[in-house]
């Protein structure tokens, strides 16, 4: 077997400065696509509850349409198709005195948008979750629609929320080495320069999957806390603990199979 | 009770409400006057549950009107004489005026008897937050569970549970109250408590319309019994009479079934 240990154990406990601003980007680029996923998905969640089909009706196409397309054509599309279009082109801005290329906004925005669609059924199933009874209480109390879901419904949907969206976020880690494509040196794309040099393609591509169990692990710990400290309910059935999950033991319908 | 009135808080007047096709309530008039006690009974399915939640503008009526201190509820009428509901805000402000408790008291579950009690005076109303505890705790006493502020509705019994109900109602300060069923989701031992504090309710004067198959209650608390059958008012009056000499033969029907 051709495999050198001396690379390996080098590549992985004295990363260089490529990985680690791989590894940095991958996490950012994470957190920021999530969020935005999350505040798109909340919209969305909202709108579908409307009974105005203007209102709805766009938002179930977009959920059609980012979960019936491919991730990896989204995200091409959005940056590369639509400037060789010529309809839109990501350019790089500067902002708080900070660079940021236009792929980076494009890799954000294609994982937020695509997760906003996720996000969107989960929280749509998380307030579905809530009983009929708590709108009643809360409109006898003359609440309007908007504190009715901001104080009573919402916080009670974040409960069966939680457990989902930490699993949404598993995968969005994973996701964005599919960013990789439209050149931002994320993980992979950095794993990629680093062999194309050294050659050492086992050795580093095998360093890079330690690297995304490490990021998994650690946020899969994280999930656990998390859904200890907003997943706790009152409900009989409570969902099971992320470790299990983060083992596959159960719940594949949470996962959505990537 | 001493503390009535002739001064006409809840007014429902013909209402009448379908679920598509099917016609539950047929042209329904109610008259409640300050500080009365109507008991709304009849056999289930008969529609007691959809008229009071329809003067609550919980469900939408078909057409007749509900005015609550004279104030028209809900809904505005169009040139051509149809009804249009009123905006979400204005039906929401409305609300207020009327405290409703539930069957399965539908209480905050993520939130304690407290902070039950003061959400929506605070929210809904702009109560500071100092004041609107010390309303809380006075409420809490006042349906006898001081010691409860900090617990959360899974940790109460029923009866505890709608007492925190009957206390979030009353601190909105409405003008009346509104009961569907309140002690039928209750443990036998617990449904005394609930009426005991809904008695002293309507002694302190509080307009009430209460639908309940505790005919022991409407008796000694109620001024009115009002017998719903089929989504038609067949038959009102005193207590006494409705339970003594009921004059509709479908009253006298139920009546024999229940007591
Ligand atoms: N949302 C709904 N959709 C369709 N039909 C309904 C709905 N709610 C109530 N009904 C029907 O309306 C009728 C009256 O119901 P309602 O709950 O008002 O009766 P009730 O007098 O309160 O009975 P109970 O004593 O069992 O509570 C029933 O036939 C019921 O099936
Ligand atoms: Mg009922």
């Amino acid at each position: 077997m051709n495999f050198n240990w001396d690379v390996f154990w080098q590549y992985l406990l004295q990363p260089s400065g490529v990985y680690l601003t791989g590894l940095w980007l991958t996490c950012v680029i994470s957190v920021l696509a999530m969020l935005l996923g999350c505040v798109l998905g909340l919209a969305a969640a909202l709108l579908r509850l409307s009974r105005n089909p203007l209102l709805h009706l766009p938002v179930r196409f977009y959920v059609w349409l980012m979960r019936g397309t491919p991730l990896l054509v989204q995200i091409v599309f959005l940056y590369t198709a639509l400037a060789a279009g010529g309809i839109f082109r990501f350019q790089d801005i500067e902002l708080f005195g900070l660079l940021i290329p236009g792929n980076i906004q494009a890799a954000i925005i294609a994982l937020g948008l695509n997760e906003g669609a996720y996000m969107a059924e989960i929280i749509r199933a998380g307030i579905g979750a809530v009983d009929k009874g708590q709108y009643e209480a809360g409109r006898s109390l003359g609440m309007t629609f908007a504190k009715l879901m901001r104080r009573i419904v919402l916080p009670q949907a974040f409960r069966v929320i939680v457990p989902p969206l930490g699993n949404e976020f598993n995968v969005m880690l994973k996701n964005t080495t599919l960013v990789s494509v439209i050149g931002v040196q994320e993980l992979l794309l950095s794993t990629q320069m680093v062999t194309s040099a050294t050659f050492r393609v086992f050795e580093l591509y095998l360093v890079v999957a330690i690297y995304f169990l490490l990021l998994t692990t650690l946020w899969g710990f994280f999930q656990r806390w998390l859904e200890k400290r907003f997943g706790q309910s009152d409900r009989p059935s409570s969902p099971p603990p992320a470790t299990s999950r983060m083992f596959g033991r159960s719940t594949l319908k949470l996962l959505r199979g990537r | 009770m001493a503390h009535q009135s002739d001064e006409l808080i809840i007014e429902a007047l013909n209402i009448h409400k379908s679920f598509g096709d099917l016609q539950i309530l047929k042209g329904i008039s109610l008259q409640v006057r300050r500080g009365e006690v109507v008991v709304l009974i009849g056999a289930s399915g008969s529609g007691k549950t959809t008229f009071i939640r329809c003067i609550n503008l919980l469900e939408e009526i078909q057409s007749g009107q509900i005015r609550v201190s004279g104030h028209p509820m809900g809904y505005r009428t169009k040139a051509d004489g149809s009804l249009v509901r009123d905006s979400e805000r204005n039906i929401a402000r409305q609300r207020r005026d009327i405290g409703m408790v539930f069957q399965r008291f539908n209480l905050f579950p993520h939130m304690t008897a407290l902070e039950n009690i003061i959400e929506a005076p605070i929210q809904v109303l702009g109560v500071p937050r100092k004041a609107a505890v010390e309303q809380a705790q006075a409420l809490l006493k006042r349906v006898g569970l001081a010691d409860k502020a900090g617990h959360y509705p899974s940790m109460l019994s029923g009866g505890q549970q709608q007492r925190v109900a009957i206390a979030r109602a009353l601190a909105m300060k409405p003008q009346a109250m509104l009961f569907d069923e309140p002690t039928s989701a209750l443990d036998p031992e617990t449904v005394g408590e609930v009426l005991q504090v809904m008695k002293e309710l309507a002694e302190e004067g509080m307009t009430m319309v209460v639908v309940t198959h505790e005919m022991g209650f409407a008796r000694e608390v109620a001024d009115r019994v009002v017998v719903l059958d089929q989504g038609e008012l067949i038959e009102q009056g005193p207590p006494e009479q409705i339970f003594s000499h009921p004059t509709h033969p479908r009253t006298q029907a139920f009546l024999s079934r229940v007591l």
